[in-house]
């Protein structure tokens, strides 16, 4: 199949899994988006939202649209980090010959839900992002691979703080995007309300599969972007650093600690799917600065002026967006 | 989407070309108006090409600058699309990856083609030009106001219109007398004849007037009508010098020094220049008035001539013999007649006052009596008082002879300035065109061009003599004519005495003209000696 089979069946995949959503998903339209573009780009995300807001739901109809296992975890303190990754087992055969049989954890599936993953201990999400980064586990000297695509939505609770265990800003480093789920509008709660009346199940059907995803990942990749662009979006990381020379006024005054080379790289993956889902085939300035909130808000720390001035992270991107020119 | 690119492109390089060219118009108005306003601030002007020349440089620079900096480069042209259109970065993608060969360069060369076909070509909105036009506006402002602000006006003030010049050919207008004018200078004719003025006298002006009226009517001219009317008037003019005497006798009284005196002679005889006199009748009243205006006008310089002349006479006898020496050598120097009347009375107040000092030996010290300074308030001795009596009746005498003659003489230059005055009125003759022509002396001047004496009465010592040292000579430079220099007079006297010696033995004066010649050059050598 040549490329431009490909770009069409991508916006035809595209198109059928944002109606597929629909039907299980009430609003977040951004959101979802993001959240395609994450997959087929091949990051994870960090979804901050009070309980019921649809975070599992999400990932469960995603599962189902792209018929791709779907497990869920949920983190509490208790939990050790082989009851991530699995572990072995010992396993008795018909000849009672003992054997370590290796029992794979929830964390072998395509798509991973790890639900309030600032409750789990250090040691267990330290586990869960290593399996998150490598995409393989190791278990006894052996090592067991994810098999791909491979994807993690964590959920962050923002109100029961007591008790967490916050992710530090390296492993947060390994989401691509950091998204905010808000609570969702009268009418569309009321439509959530009159939609979960008929069932609580997802209906979505599965439009594609995992073979598709890699094939549109690969084709994302071949979107060209232009020099402008590119030193745009290097521009745009640096100027998070208030180290460096020539950083704007408010990076100075407001941002602590910049955003990783990681940034840059998730902002031109990101773009490239973006700009194919929007039936382009060139990253535009207009992606990074869309992008710029998702892939930067938890890649940047805020200093005391920020939290004086009662400005949030976006708040402050906003203004470095501003700042910043093309 | 070549093609199509190709196409916007053509639009933005034509905008590019209006743009720049509005630019440069502007610009050459700017610099037009700024140079217009500046030189009209300097009082400067040049050629009006100069400003069209300057304007077309300015414009030209500014609009070729204008254009290379617009220049509308492909990648500019793809920028402009897409940020004016909000295509995407499509265009700078399709042009940055144009030799790319990949399937999805293509797929985004053939997007980015199907988006630019599609495309709807803005209008031209206000927005967008407003700026250009309201640079154009500035500029055109700038020139009006260069154009109607006034020039500085020079020397401080408004600029006057430069005199304008004669009517241009005055000279050349055809000129044609009339019989009227024939007829009113036949009047004049007549009247100068009435006049009360010696036969010889009234025949020259009658004459000369006739001959005006003969000449009138050959000239065709205004430039020859005037030629010969101010000929006919200076010929009148000479013919009223001629006889007349006081203008040599009282220059050479002020070549000798005697200024004081020329300034009597002057005030008697030079009366009629404040009068009309533009017809007969003023001449008629002038003669009538004639002596009672001399005697007026000489009374108060008369006096102080007594005044300084008895001060000599009382206190200096060199000095008083100064006085009639230098009298006797001006009227002597002056070339007039001996038979002359103005020269006679003259003459005879010299010896008149020689008398005086032959019978009176005044105080022989400048100091005054025993050595002390005479400051005027002393009483006078009876043989003073005498002194004083003899010369106010000598000077009241000469006064009495000289009104008489100078107002006759003042009356010959009544009927001189009559006659100028009536033929320019007749002949229209104006300021411009020669009617201020000069006639008569004017004696009242040169005496108070060189220094004669004040009219208050507190300086009447007279001509350079006084309380102090005597002086003799002069200081100025007299030219020495055999060395071509100019020297102090003290340098020179003893050559002019030797010339005037010399003449004084051919013998043409009389052997007591000549010894008063010979006295007083041994007095200027004398002064000159104790001055040394």
């Amino acid at each position: 199949m040549d490329n431009s089979e490909k770009v069409k069946k991508f916006s035809t995949a595209i198109a059928q899994i944002k109606s597929e959503l629909t039907k299980d998903v009430v609003g977040m339209k951004d959101n979802v988006d993001l959240v395609l573009t994450a997959i087929i780009a091949g990051g994870n995300v960090l979804l901050e939202g009070v309980p019921g807001v649809g975070k599992t739901r999400l990932v469960r109809s995603l599962s189902k649209t792209l018929n791709l296992p779907f497990s869920r975890i949920q983190f509490t303190p208790d939990l050790m980090p082989s009851d991530v990754t699995g572990t072995n087992l010992i396993e008795q055969d018909e000849s009672g010959k003992m054997s370590y049989k290796f029992e794979k954890g929830p964390i072998f599936a395509n798509l991973v839900l790890a639900d309030e993953i600032n409750r789990a201990t250090p040691k267990t999400q330290a586990a869960m992002l290593e399996v998150m980064q490598e995409h393989k586990v190791t278990v006894a000297k052996q090592t067991y691979a994810i098999s791909e695509p491979f994807f993690v939505l964590a959920t962050e609770n923002p109100i029961e703080q007591d008790g967490t265990y916050p992710l530090p800003e390296a492993q947060m480093d390994r989401f691509m995007f950091k998204l905010i789920v808000g609570f969702p509008t009268t009418s569309e709660l009321a439509d959530i309300v009159n939609m979960t009346q008929i069932t609580l199940d997802e209906t979505a059907n599965a439009v594609l599969d995992g073979e598709t995803i890699l094939e549109m990942r690969e084709l994302a990749k071949l979107v060209p972007v232009i020099d402008e662009v590119l030193d745009y979006t290097v521009k745009l990381v640096s100027a998070t650093h208030p180290e460096l020379d020539g950083a704007p006024t408010v990076t100075k005054k407001y941002i602590k600690y910049g955003a990783s080379p990681r940034a840059a790289q998730a902002l031109i993956t990101a773009a490239k799917v973006r700009a194919l889902m929007d039936g382009r085939f060139n990253v535009a300035y207009d992606d990074i600065k869309t992008l710029a909130y998702p892939v930067l808000r938890h890649r940047v720390k805020l200093g005391y002026n920020a939290i004086s001035d009662k400005l949030t992270v976006d708040d402050v991107i906003k203004q470095l967006l501003a700042e910043v020119k093309h | 989407m070549k093609e199509r690119f190709a196409q916007l492109k053509r639009r933005y390089v034509l905008a590019t070309i209006l743009k720049s060219v509005v630019v440069g118009v502007a610009c050459g108005l700017t610099a037009v108006g700024v140079t217009l306003l500046a030189l009209k601030l300097s009082a400067l002007n040049i050629h009006a090409g100069y400003y069209a020349l300057i304007g077309a440089i300015a414009a030209l620079i500014a609009g070729g600058v204008a254009y290379l900096a617009w220049l509308p480069t492909d990648v500019k042209v793809a920028k402009k699309l897409d940020t004016e259109y909000a295509l995407n970065e499509r265009v700078q993608t399709a042009l940055a990856y144009q030799g790319e060969s990949g399937d999805i360069f293509a797929l985004q060369r053939d997007d980015t083609a199907s988006v630019l076909n599609g495309l709807k070509i803005r209008k031209i909105t206000f927005k967008q030009v407003w700026k250009y036009l309201l640079v154009g506006v500035l500029s055109v402002a700038l020139v009006v106001v260069a154009v109607v602000i006034p020039a500085r006006a020079v020397n401080g003030g408004n600029v006057n219109p430069p005199t304008p010049p004669p009517t241009p050919g005055w000279e050349e207008l055809p000129f044609t007398v009339s019989q009227a004018q024939l007829e009113r200078l036949q009047e004049v004719i007549e009247h100068v004849n009435s006049f009360e003025l010696e036969q010889s006298l009234k025949e020259s002006i009658t004459a000369t007037l006739g001959k005006l009226i003969e000449e009138l009517p050959t000239v065709t001219s205004n430039g020859d009508m005037q030629y010969v009317t101010l000929s006919a008037i200076r010929t009148v003019d000479n013919s009223c010098k001629n006889v007349t005497s006081y203008y040599k006798i009282g220059t050479s009284l002020i070549n000798m020094g005697r200024a004081d005196l020329a300034k009597v002679i002057a005030a008697g005889a030079e009366t009629y220049k404040n009068a009309a006199l533009t017809d007969s009748s003023g001449v008629t009243s002038f003669y009538k008035n004639r002596v009672d205006l001399s005697d007026e006008n000489m009374a108060k310089p008369l006096e102080q001539l007594l005044s300084a002349t008895s001060e000599a006479f009382l206190h200096d006898v060199e000095t008083a013999n100064g006085i009639v020496s230098s009298i006797h050598l001006a009227i002597i120097l002056s070339n007039v007649g001996a038979n002359d009347a103005l020269y006679l009375t003259l003459n005879d107040l010299t010896i008149a006052l020689d008398e005086i000092l032959a019978n009176y030996t005044p105080t022989a010290t400048v100091d005054g009596e025993d050595g002390q300074e005479s400051n005027g308030d002393e009483e006078l001795t009876p043989e003073q008082q005498a002194l004083v009596a003899k010369l106010s009746e000598t000077f009241r005498v000469f006064g009495y002879n000289l009104s008489d003659l100078l107002a006759d003489q003042a009356y010959i230059f009544a009927v001189d300035k009559y006659v100028k005055n009536a033929v320019v009125e007749i002949l229209g003759l104006t300021a411009e065109t020669g009617a201020n022509v000069s006639i008569g002396y004017d004696l009242t001047s040169l005496v108070n061009s060189t220094g004669g004496l004040p009219d208050d009465d507190e300086n009447l010592s007279g001509g350079g003599y006084g309380e102090g040292d005597t002086k003799y000579g002069s200081d100025d430079l007299i030219y020495d004519p055999d060395t071509g220099e100019y020297v102090p007079y003290g340098q020179i006297i003893n050559k002019y005495y030797a010339i005037v010696n010399e003449l004084l033995n051919e013998g043409k004066l009389s052997e007591e003209q000549a010894n008063i010649i010979r006295s007083y050059f041994e007095m200027l050598l004398s002064g000159i000696k104790n001055n040394d």
